[in-house]
C-alpha cells in the first residue's frame, strides 16, 4: 500500500509547515500572467499585433511615444500538473523508484490541494484514460491515490520529451508542471529537453529526480551480463576497477549536466533518492514556494 | 605404451570439479541497470562482443582440461617401451613389521611398494624372505599374480633378524641374472647399520621413527634365598616415541593373575618392576608378563612368557665329625637334603651336583662337588695357607661385602674368634677384620669356594639367629641361587623401540623405470605450465586494475 496512515500523517504536517511559510497570502492568491478579466493594474507590456487596442494605455503613449498595453492583475487558483515517468527504468532499485516517486507525488499533491490549487495527473507511458483532470478540493486526494496504487509496473522505453510535446498538444491550462523521473531516457538531455519544451509552452517547471544508489555506485568488478530495464536488451559487460572509475564519472557529470539545464531553463529542480523518506523529499520542496 | 605409474590417472577425476568450478567462475552475473545508456559509453574493453565471449568460455576450459589431462599423463610415466628387467625383492618379515604406524602394517605397506616397484621393473621376479635361513616363497617367477599372493601371504614373524643372510643370497642371485634387488624394511635390525648390508641394493623404507610403542623388554626370575621357595621376577617395559604414558604391567603364574601394576613411561624410556612370589605349587611355573598401554603400535612385544624349572633339593654333604650344631642349623634350612660324611676317605671322588662343606678338613686329591665351603681348612690347599693364630674378632670393625653380608648386621654380632690364613693368590676377600681375611673365597671358580676363617656352629657364633641364615645365605651363593633361574626369550629393547638403523636417507638405487621417461611429455608439461601461467595472469589483469 503506498499511502498508509502513518505517511498521510506525515503529509498533513508538511502541509502545515507549507501553510505558515505562506502566512500572508490568501489562499490560491496568485497573479495571472495573462491579465485579462482582473480590476487591479498589473504591469505593462509592450504591444503586440492582434492586441485588444481597447487595452492600450493612451496616457503612457502621449508620455513616452510607446505603444504598452496595460495588463491588470487577476486573482486566480494555479494549476498544478504532475507528469510521472512510467517507463521501464523507474521499476529499477530497491525500493523501486517508481515507489517512491509515487510517494513523493502524493505528498506534493495532497500539499497542493491543501492550497486550494487544482491538482492534474499525467502518468507518462502508461496509457491513456489513466490520468486525472486537473480539479481542485481535497477530496480529489483520494482519487489521485486510488490512480497512483492502480498503476500497473512500469515497462517500455519512454522519450521524455516527447512525451512532454504529446501533452502539451492537448493545450493544458498554463500552470506549474512537476515532472517526476530518473532522469534516464532515450539520451542524455532527454529529461532537459522535456523541461525546455514545457517552459516555451508557458508552464512552470520543476524537477524532481528519483534516484536509487544502484544508479550512482558502479556494481564490483566482475563480467556482468546487464539487462537494460527499458528493454534495452542484454549486454555483456567486463568490469574492472579503471571501468568502475570512468563510470563513476559519467554518472556524476550526468547528475550535473541535468541540474545545471534545469537551472538554466529557470525549472525547480531537486534529487532524491530511494532511501530516502518522502516527507524529506517534501521538506525541500517546500523551497519551491 | 605402458604406464609405469597408472595410479596417476586417478588425477583426471579433478576434471569434474575443474569444470565445475570454471562454469561457476566464469557464468557473468546478471545485473538489471535502470537504463543502458551510461554504460553504453564505456570503453571498448568493458565490452565485449557477442562472439569472442561465446568462444573464450568452451576453449579457455578446454585448455584447462587438456592441461590436466597432459600433467596426469606425464605423472602416470609412459613409456613405448615395455620394460623387462628381472628384479629380486627382499621383503623383511622380523617382527617390527608388524607395527601398524604405517597403513595397515608396516608389512603390509612393504608388500605394496614392492608390488609398485615389481610391475615398475617387468619382472621376472624373486621373493625372499629376511630371517636366518632366509625364506624363499617366491623363487624367479613372471607371474605378477603369483608374486602379489606371495606378498600378500607373508606375515611377521616373532623376533628380530638380521637382514644380512638375506640380502646375500638376494645379491648372488642378482650377480647370476643382472636382476636388480629393492629391499623394502623398516630398519628395525638385529645390528647396526653398515653400508656393506645395502650396498648394491634399492631400499624401501616404511614406518617412522616417531612411531609410540611399549611393550616388555625383559621378564627374568631368580629364586629368593632362604630357602622359602620364593621367586623374585623382574620385569622391564620400554617406550619409544616422545609422549609421556604409562603402562599397565600384568603378571600371571601358570594363567593365574597374580600381581599388576602401573608403571610410568617416559618417551624413550625405561622402566622396570620387580614382583615376589612366593611358590606354593610344585612342579614348573610358567610366567606371563603382559602390558597395557595407549598409542601402542607393535602388539609383537606385549607379553613375553617364560617357564621357571622346579626347584629340586640342593645335596649337601657335610665332612666332619659330628656336629650336632652345625647338622641342625642345616636341617634348618629347606630346599637342602644334608648328610654327614665322615671320614672323607669315604667319599672316593666327591658328588659333582652336591655341595660339600669341609669342616675344619679340605677335599682330598680328585674331589668333585658342585661347590666347597670350607670351614677352618687345615694346612695348605687350593684354598691358600693356615697361619696358625688365633685372635677375637671385634664385629664393629667388620667390612662385610658380598655372600651373606646384606643379612648381617655387624653390631649385632658377638665377638668371635678366628683363625690366620693367607689365601691363595687370585681369591677375593669378601669379610675381612682389619688386614685378617675371615671370608674369602673364589665364586666364579671350578667348581666355585668359599673359605670361612671362623667357625659358625661355635660358641658364642652359634647362639645367634643369623648363624643358619649365614650358612643358607653361603650354599645359596655357592649354588648359585642369586643368579637367574629363567629369563624369557623374545621380545628385545630394539623391538619396542622400533628403531631403525637406516640412514636419514639411504642411497636410492637408479631406477630403470626413470631412464624410459620420454623427453616429449616433459615438453608437453613444460608447455602446459606456460600456458597455465599465461591464463592467470591474464584473468588477474582482466579483473583488477
Amino acid at each position: 500500500m503506498l499511502f498508509n496512515s502513518d505517511l498521510l500523517r506525515r503529509f498533513e504536517s508538511a502541509r502545515l509547515l507549507a501553510r505558515r511559510r505562506a502566512r500572508g497570502r490568501a489562499a490560491a492568491e496568485r497573479r495571472s500572467p495573462r491579465g485579462e478579466a482582473g480590476v487591479e493594474f498589473g504591469e505593462y507590456r509592450a504591444f503586440v499585433p492582434g492586441d485588444d487596442p481597447r487595452r492600450m494605455d493612451w496616457h503612457a503613449y502621449a508620455r513616452n511615444r510607446q505603444l504598452v498595453i496595460r495588463l491588470l492583475a487577476e486573482e486566480r487558483d494555479t494549476h498544478v500538473y504532475f507528469l510521472l515517468d512510467c517507463s521501464g527504468s523507474m521499476g529499477a532499485g530497491a525500493p523501486p523508484k517508481f515507489d517512491h516517486a509515487r510517494r513523493v507525488l502524493g505528498g506534493l499533491a495532497y500539499i497542493a490541494l491543501g492550497q486550494l490549487d487544482r491538482v492534474g495527473f499525467v502518468p507518462l507511458g502508461a496509457g491513456p484514460g489513466l490520468g486525472l483532470a486537473p480539479a481542485r478540493g481535497r477530496h480529489r486526494f483520494v482519487e489521485l491515490a486510488a490512480r497512483l496504487e492502480a498503476l500497473a509496473s512500469p515497462a517500455g522505453r519512454l522519450g521524455l520529451a516527447e512525451s512532454a510535446s504529446a501533452w502539451l498538444a492537448t493545450r493544458p491550462r498554463a500552470g506549474l508542471v512537476v515532472l517526476l523521473s530518473d532522469g534516464f531516457g532515450v539520451g542524455r538531455d532527454d529529461a532537459a529537453d522535456a523541461l525546455h519544451r514545457l517552459r516555451c509552452a508557458g508552464h512552470e517547471a520543476a524537477l524532481v529526480q528519483v534516484l536509487d544508489a544502484e544508479d550512482l555506485e558502479p556494481p564490483p568488478p566482475g563480467e556482468y551480463e546487464m539487462e537494460d530495464a527499458e528493454g534495452g536488451g542484454h549486454h555483456m559487460v567486463v568490469l574492472d576497477a579503471a571501468a568502475r572509475r570512468a563510470f563513476a564519472q559519467r554518472v556524476n557529470n550526468f547528475l550535473a549536466e541535468i541540474e545545471s539545464r534545469a537551472v538554466n531553463l529557470g525549472a525547480a529542480f531537486l534529487r532524491t533518492l530511494t532511501h530516502e523518506p518522502p516527507e524529506a523529499a517534501l521538506g525541500r520542496a517546500l523551497a519551491w514556494q | 605404451m605402458t604406464l609405469l605409474a597408472p595410479t596417476a590417472l586417478w588425477l583426471l577425476a579433478l576434471a569434474a570439479p575443474i569444470a565445475a568450478l570454471y562454469w561457476r567462475r566464469e557464468r557473468p552475473r546478471r545485473l538489471v541497470v535502470s537504463n543502458f545508456l551510461l554504460w553504453r559509453e564505456a570503453p571498448g574493453r568493458m565490452r565485449e562482443s557477442a562472439g569472442w565471449r561465446k568462444l573464450r568460455h568452451p576453449f579457455s576450459l578446454l585448455l584447462q582440461l587438456v592441461f590436466l589431462f597432459l600433467v596426469a599423463c606425464a605423472l602416470a610415466r609412459p613409456t613405448w617401451r615395455i620394460p623387462h628387467q628381472p628384479v629380486v625383492l627382499v621383503l623383511d618379515v622380523s617382527a617390527s613389521m608388524g607395527a601398524t604406524d604405517a597403513g595397515p602394517s608396516r608389512l603390509r605397506m612393504a608388500a605394496e611398494a614392492l608390488q609398485k616397484r615389481a610391475r615398475a621393473a617387468g619382472g621376472p621376479f624373486t621373493l625372499i624372505t629376511t630371517g636366518e635361513p632366509p625364506g624363499v616363497p617366491l623363487p624367479n617367477s613372471s607371474s605378477r599374480q603369483r608374486l602379489e599372493r606371495a606378498l600378500r601371504d607373508a606375515q611377521p614373524s616373532h623376533r628380530q633378524h638380521s637382514p644380512r643372510p638375506a640380502l646375500e643370497m638376494a645379491r648372488s642371485l642378482a650377480a647370476n641374472t643382472g636382476a636388480c634387488v629393492v629391499f623394502a624394511t623398516d630398519g628395525v635390525w638385529d645390528e647396526p647399520w653398515d653400508e656393506a648390508i645395502c650396498e648394491g641394493v634399492e631400499v624401501v623404507r616404511v614406518g617412522s621413527d616417531s612411531a609410540q610403542n611399549s611393550g616388555v623388554v625383559v621378564l627374568a626370575a631368580r629364586r629368593l634365598p632362604g630357602g622359602e621357595g620364593g621367586l623374585q621376577i623382574l620385569a622391564g617395559v620400554a617406550a619409544s616415541g616422545d609422549a609421556n604414558r604409562s603402562a599397565l604391567v600384568r603378571l600371571r603364574a601358570n594363567g593365574r593373575l597374580v600381581d599388576a601394576r602401573e608403571l610410568p613411561l617416559s618417551g624413550r624410556g625405561s622402566e622396570a618392576a620387580f614382583f615376589e612370589l612366593a611358590v606354593r605349587e610344585r612342579g614348573a611355573l610358567e610366567l606371563e608378563a603382559e602390558i597395557a598401554a595407549a598409542d601402542d603400535v607393535l602388539a609383537a612385544d606385549n607379553s613375553a612368557r617364560l617357564q621357571v624349572p622346579e626347584a629340586r633339593e640342593q645335596r649337601v654333604l657335610l665332612i666332619s665329625p659330628p656336629r650336632p650344631t652345625l647338622e641342625k642349623a642345616l636341617a634348618s634350612i629347606s630346599g637342602i637334603e644334608a648328610a654327614r660324611v665322615w671320614p672323607p676317605e669315604s667319599l672316593d671322588f666327591g658328588d659333582p651336583e652336591a655341595l660339600a662343606i669341609f669342616h675344619r678338613s679340605a677335599p682330598p686329591e680328585g674331589f668333585q662337588a658342585r661347590a666347597i665351603l670350607l670351614i677352618q681348612p687345615a694346612g695348605e690347599g687350593f684354598f691358600g695357607r693356615r697361619m696358625g693364630g688365633a685372635r677375637e674378632v671385634q664385629p664393629d670393625l667388620l667390612a662385610l661385602r658380598g655372600p651373606g653380608s646384606e643379612f648381617l648386621e655387624p653390631s649385632a654380632l658377638p665377638s668371635f674368634e678366628a683363625l690366620d690364613y693367607v689365601p691363595v693368590s687370585g681369591a677375593q676377600v669378601f669379610w675381612a677384620w682389619g688386614d685378617h681375611p675371615l671370608v674369602f673365597g673364589e665364586l666364579d671358580g671350578t667348581p666355585p669356594w668359599l673359605a670361612m676363617t671362623f667357625d659358625p656352629s661355635a660358641e658364642p657364633l652359634a647362639q645367634t639367629a643369623a648363624h643358619p641364615v649365614l650358612l643358607a645365605a653361603f650354599l645359596e651363593r655357592l649354588a648359585g641361587g642369586q643368579k637367574e633361574v629363567a629369563r624369557a626369550q623374545g621380545p628385545s629393547l630394539r623391538l619396542t623401540s622400533l628403531a631403525s638403523a637406516l640412514p636419514a636417507s639411504p642411497p636410492p638405487a637408479p631406477s630403470p623405470a626413470s631412464t624410459t621417461w620420454p623427453p616429449l611429455w616433459s615438453l608437453l608439461l613444460g608447455l602446459a605450465l606456460i600456458w597455465a601461467a599465461g591464463e592467470a595472469w591474464s584473468y588477474h589483469r582482466r579483473l583488477t586494475a
